[in-house]
């Protein structure tokens, strides 16, 4: 059968190949181009000369980045905030959407508490009442204020458990025949059976832990405790050129220093690059069917 | 079963967590407003004048950490040689509530002020200055500052008339110590000189010679990369470099400011017709293709590559413009273009005046519920005695505990500065450099200037851009002239926003911006400038300037 | 008496487990959400969130009141929109683009290498989309002058800066957004396929009658989400990338509120806009829910 594919079939195929191609090339120059700067002189980088190649190459960049504890500290930070982050949110997560994937029969109040928790994606107070809120809870300055505040993400739950919904519900009664609580039909059925989805969930989570800086500026009440995206914001950030004084010529000189700044964001943006391979074995096919016919 | 009981542990320990952390820090979070109100009203009278350093009086603030900072071993923002200075010498103990970067030091405030959180003393901008005293957050110190501040340094915060001190002083109380500073900034043609050389131009005395200059820059190409420009501007007008705030000035059109309108009255700069002209001639620029014609696009850094890359040699930027162009000009250990620095040119036979500010950007406020605001004024003396009259003794303050230069920076540790209202930087250090003479240098910012041009003499070409900033021909050696001839154009207005700036502000900046670059890249006849200034006054701003001048009217 | 006993009995579960999730949000979002009383207030930090002046809607009345409001609406709505339905059918369709592929390395491949934009921020991508996109010297000008077309302002001129935002944030976007429909390819049973196959349904068929409908749910979910984003034009972007020339239509909400922020920290007029477009964002999604549950009898969550 499968040899025999029909010529329309083997064009499409090659299309494919080529147009994929061509949108991943695409996707990929931007990187390209910052891989350059960073291994680029800074008088070519400053010029605009390096397009996707480096120009009078030198690996200075990288010896500047690596040779800053600041940023080797934040990049610890980092790790550390993505390892808790992530897998306290997925915890909460994969029990929270439990309940919320039975239909009404099952679980009565379950439509109410589904919008109590969709109202939080819409509704906010705005940061006053939220940074109030987290200094009378004592987190400002820890660890746990980058982890506790966002670690139920609503859009993951909706998204779990819309999968929970899809799988078969002769695996769910065969658990309770069983004699199964909750817990043991969700860890031993549902949590492995939906590991793409829990792959797809685990990823946003940590990529949102990985990328978010805001939160570590305004909550940390000292540079030496800032997660790395933070810190890069430190020096990818632009000056205002209006309101710099005679004194600051110092500051500008050492900002404009293009080929450190793409080192960093090259650098910092290298382990989500590299967890997301790793997750896509987790994308396995037919894997709720596979377990329904055993 | 034990499953079922490690999934309850696991949540219950989440949430235990959370109450634990809340437990433990809820006291401490909400007290010291509660705890300083008893002792309020002693504030003012304990201290007598001088300075009493038996009693050691607490202080907190906050800080921005900036990078150029480098600790001495075993010291920090915490515990370091300049605060443990001022506890010995003045008995002042400096606390530290947060440490932000310098970059997210606005926000980390912004969050503070707004959440009611505030140390002792802090800086802020003019307009926080304004909410803070609007929501009675902050200690009026005309008393405080009168009784606390030596005579050495009131005379130092009012050198230039009081005018400094006027902008922190609001009916009649001072709200704030402003971080005084020099105001004398000018704007500054800068040009390759390289280039000048060999197209065989002339020096650039007037606009028509800009004109040439930049249309030879041009057509000549000198370049050589086939894709030059005469001037270099970027989409904000009015940026220090890359700006035209200069060329706007040399035609007697001064943007964003207050000016006298000759007959008493304030006006607004940006609708005088002096502005009508400058657009004029930058549309004209623009039709011969002299201006890039994507510099709407572009921002400072984004534009400043045409000068990087050798596509062009003309540009508008304040004196701390080489800090910029060292970018391109220093390539590979080497000075490979050749800047110089010209005082503004103007378009008819009346010099050219740059506009300048009051010169206070910062303001030192005190919290309604400091215990101690005396030692606020403490501070202030004691920074503007180190820092003017340098002794062995008080080194200390500029460099840490080994009292020499060894560019850590040190002197950023002081929480509390106020600078010279005049700098005599063009008097002194261009002839300083030029004779390897550092004994005429008074200030600590001119001999960390005289010791970076003094490394580009000796060969270490990355400080070239100081140089041309502080060196014999460099932008400050150009100020003599301009202060003996009084080439500045001061903003008239320097008091709070008023009303309607708040509330419509926003759509007269948009307006304007709109208009003036539809103008400069000819996709609006120069005659739109008479629309946008009727739809100005209409939209508001006649009622701006009735503010303002009712607000003149009071402190003239 | 006896049925509730029943009924709770069995729930009680269910109950528990929402409880850890429940505080969360409690803590997190909705002892917080007091904070949109600032909308109705002259927030004074000293008297707090409940001893504020009551201004009524002072604050709502000076958006309405601001001269461009009716073309902020519309850019803001315009460019929102076009993101949604780009953003929606972009990842579709290289998700199934995707799955048609034999080799599993290939798709790895180019998963991850579409993936990689999200990663650079709009601060960073603005400088590059400067270049790419310029006149004179861009490689996008460059290919339509190479097809004899004239070069194209795509960033200064406003008949097409709209559209260069809906494609530089599909563009940025798009590999990010396929993931969460490849998750839910996954989900669909291959025997589905094998049974079209001896039908004798072709490719195109089956990804008609079985891809699509299963990943029909994840579909009408996103969806319904990101119609909630109809006032949410983006920000990051647009203000990385605008300029005066092009303010008459790139202006947007977002915009907006930053220009007036930059003026004066007006807490209770940024409150306000946050409060209208929540209220927006809920209206629709809650249609939409409801009108699904109704004519579908399907619930989206």
């Amino acid at each position: 059968m499968r040899y025999k594919l029909s010529i329309g079939r083997r064009l499409f195929l090659g299309g494919n190949v080529v147009f994929l191609t061509a949108v991943s090339l695409g996707c990929l120059m931007p990187l390209v181009h910052i891989w350059a700067l960073s291994l680029s002189s800074g008088a070519a980088a400053s010029a605009g000369e390096v397009v996707l190649w480096p120009v009078n190459f030198t690996t200075a960049a990288y010896e500047n980045v690596f040779g800053k504890p600041e940023y080797l500290r934040a990049f610890g930070i980092s790790v550390q905030r993505v390892v808790l982050g992530t897998a306290i949110s997925m915890l909460l997560t994969i029990v929270t959407a439990y309940p919320l994937a039975k239909d009404q029969r099952q679980f009565r109040m379950r439509t109410v508490y589904v919008w109590i928790f969709v109202l939080t994606i819409l509704f906010n107070g705005g940061l006053i009442p939220w940074y109030l809120t987290l200094k009378t809870l004592g987190l400002i300055d820890t660890i746990w204020a980058l982890v506790l505040p966002g670690a139920l993400q609503v859009f993951n739950v909706i998204l779990l458990l819309n999968f929970y919904r899809n799988l078969p519900k002769e695996l769910e009664e065969s658990a309770r025949i069983d004699g199964a609580g909750h817990l043991a039909t969700l860890w031993k059925i549902y949590a492995p059976l939906s590991l793409p989805a829990l792959a797809t969930t685990g990823l946003f989570t940590m990529v949102g832990h990985w990328n978010s800086w805001f939160d570590g500026m305004l909550l940390m009440n000292h540079p030496d405790k800032y997660p790395l995206q933070t810190f890069l914001q430190t020096i990818v950030i632009n000056l205002d050129f209006r309101f710099i004084k005679a004194e600051d010529a110092e500051l500008i000189v050492k900002l404009s220093d293009r080929t450190s700044k793409a080192a960093q964001i090259f650098v910092a943006a290298f382990p989500v690059l590299v967890v997301y391979p790793f997750l896509q074995r987790f994308f396995i096919k037919g894997i709720v069917m596979g377990s329904v016919k055993e | 079963m034990s499953r079922k009981v490690k999934g309850v542990l696991a949540a219950a320990l989440i949430a235990g967590l959370v109450a634990a952390t809340a437990c433990s820090k809820t006291d401490n979070g909400v007290s010291p407003s509660a705890a300083s109100k008893g002792s309020e009203p002693s504030a003012s009278s304990s201290a007598s004048p001088g300075t009493d350093t038996s009693q050691v009086l607490e202080i907190s603030t906050v800080r921005a950490s900036d990078p150029y900072l480098k600790f001495d071993p075993g010291e920090s923002f915490d515990k370091n040689a300049v605060y443990d200075a001022y506890e010995k010498d003045v008995g002042v103990k400096i606390t530290n509530k947060w440490i932000a970067d310098i970059s997210q030091f606005p926000e980390k405030l912004k969050m503070a002020i707004a959440s009611n959180d505030l140390p002792d003393f802090f800086p802020v901008d003019a307009s926080q200055l304004q909410q803070l005293i609007e929501a009675d957050m902050i200690m009026d110190l005309t008393d405080v500052y009168d009784k606390n501040a030596n005579e050495y340094t009131k005379k130092f915060m009012t050198m230039d008339g009081g005018l400094q001190m006027k902008t922190a002083t609001f009916d009649g109380k001072l709200m704030a110590i402003p971080q005084t500073g020099n105001p004398y900034g000018s704007q500054f043609l800068w040009v390759r000189k390289d280039w000048l050389q060999k197209l065989n131009l002339p020096e650039p005395k007037t606009m028509q010679d800009v004109l040439t200059i930049a249309e030879a820059f041009k057509t000549k190409d000198p370049g050589g990369t086939g894709k030059s420009y005469g001037l270099v501007m970027n989409k904000n007008l009015y940026d220090g470099a890359t700006g035209v705030t200069g060329f706007m000035n040399g035609y007697h059109a001064y943007a964003d400011i207050w000016i006298d309108d000759g007959t008493g009255k304030l006006a607004y700069g940006d609708i005088q017709p002096q502005m009508k002209q400058a657009l004029q001639a930058l549309q004209d620029l623009f039709k011969k293709g002299l201006i890039d014609p994507e510099f709407a696009v572009k921002d400072t850094n984004k534009a400043s590559e045409l000068l990087y890359g050798d596509k062009a040699g003309l540009v508008y930027g304040a004196e701390w413009s080489p800090a910029q162009l060292v970018n391109g000009a220093v390539k590979d250990g080497k000075v490979v273009q050749d800047w110089a620095v010209y005082p503004l040119p103007s378009a008819d036979g009346e010099p050219a005046k740059s506009q300048i500010g009051i010169g206070v950007g910062t303001y030192y406020v005190v919290s309604k519920h400091a215990k101690h605001p005396e030692a606020v004024i403490r501070l202030l003396n004691q920074f503007i005695e180190a820092d003017n009259n340098q002794t062995e003794e008080n080194k200390v303050y500029e460099f840490g505990k080994d009292r020499v230069e060894k560019s850590s920076n040190y002197w950023l540790l002081n929480p509390l500065t106020a600078y010279n209202q005049t700098s005599t930087n063009g008097d002194v250090l261009p002839g300083a450099i030029a004779n390897r003479d550092p004994s005429g240098l008074k200030t600590k910012d001119q001999k960390t200037r005289y010791g970076r041009a003094m490394k580009y003499v000796d060969g270490d070409v990355s400080m070239w851009w100081e140089y041309l900033i502080s060196g014999p021909n460099g932008a400050v050696s150009l100020y003599p002239d301009i202060k003996k001839n009084n080439l500045f154009m001061q903003n008239k207005f320097y008091g709070a926003p008023t009303p309607t700036m708040v509330e419509k502000n926003a759509i007269l900046l948009k307006k304007r911006d709109e208009v003036f670059i539809k103008i400069i890249m000819n996709q609006a006849p120069v005659d739109e400038f008479d629309k946008f200034v009727s739809d100005w006054k209409k939209l508001g701003g006649d009622q701006i300037t009735q503010e303002v001048n009712d607000w003149y009217a009071k402190v003239k | 008496m006896n049925a509730i006993g029943r009924w709770w009995r069995r729930e009680w579960p269910l109950h528990a487990m929402l409880i850890p999730g429940l505080a969360a949000i409690l803590l997190f979002s909705y002892i917080p959400m007091a904070g949109v009383a600032m909308a109705f207030e002259k927030f004074i930090p000293t008297k707090g969130l409940f001893g504020s002046p009551f201004v009524g809607l002072k604050n709502f009345r000076f958006l309405i009141d601001y001269p461009d409001i009716g073309r902020i609406f519309f850019n803001t709505i315009y460019i929102a929109s076009m993101k949604i339905v780009a953003g929606l059918l972009v990842p579709i369709t290289i998700a199934i683009l995707l799955n048609e592929l034999g080799r599993a390395w290939m798709k790895r491949t180019f998963q991850t290498l579409v993936y990689l934009p999200h990663f650079l921020s709009w601060v960073l991508l603005s400088g590059i989309l400067i270049d790419v996109l310029s006149p004179s010297t861009g490689i996008v000008n460059q290919i339509l002058g190479a097809v004899g077309m004239k070069p194209v302002f795509f960033l200064g001129d406003n008949r097409w800066f709209p559209y260069v935002m809906v494609v530089s944030d599909v563009w940025k976007e798009f590999g990010f957004g396929t993931i969460v429909y490849l998750a839910a390819l996954t989900g669909i049973n291959p025997t589905l396929y094998e049974a079209a196959e001896i039908d004798g349904a072709g490719r195109w068929k089956q990804t008609l009658h079985i891809t699509l409908p299963g990943m029909m749910p994840i579909i009408v979910l996103m969806l319904t989400l990101n119609i909630g984003n109809v006032l949410n034009a983006g920000f990051d972007q647009i203000f990385n990338l605008y300029n005066p020339q092009v303010y008459e239509s790139a202006d947007i909400i977002d915009t907006f509120v930053y220009r007036v922020g930059v003026e004066q920290t007006q807490f209770g007029f940024a409150t306000a806009v946050g409060l209208l477009k929540s209220i927006v964002s809920f209206l629709l999604i809650s249609t939409s829910y409801f009108l699904a549950y109704r004519f579908a009898n399907y619930r989206i969550f």
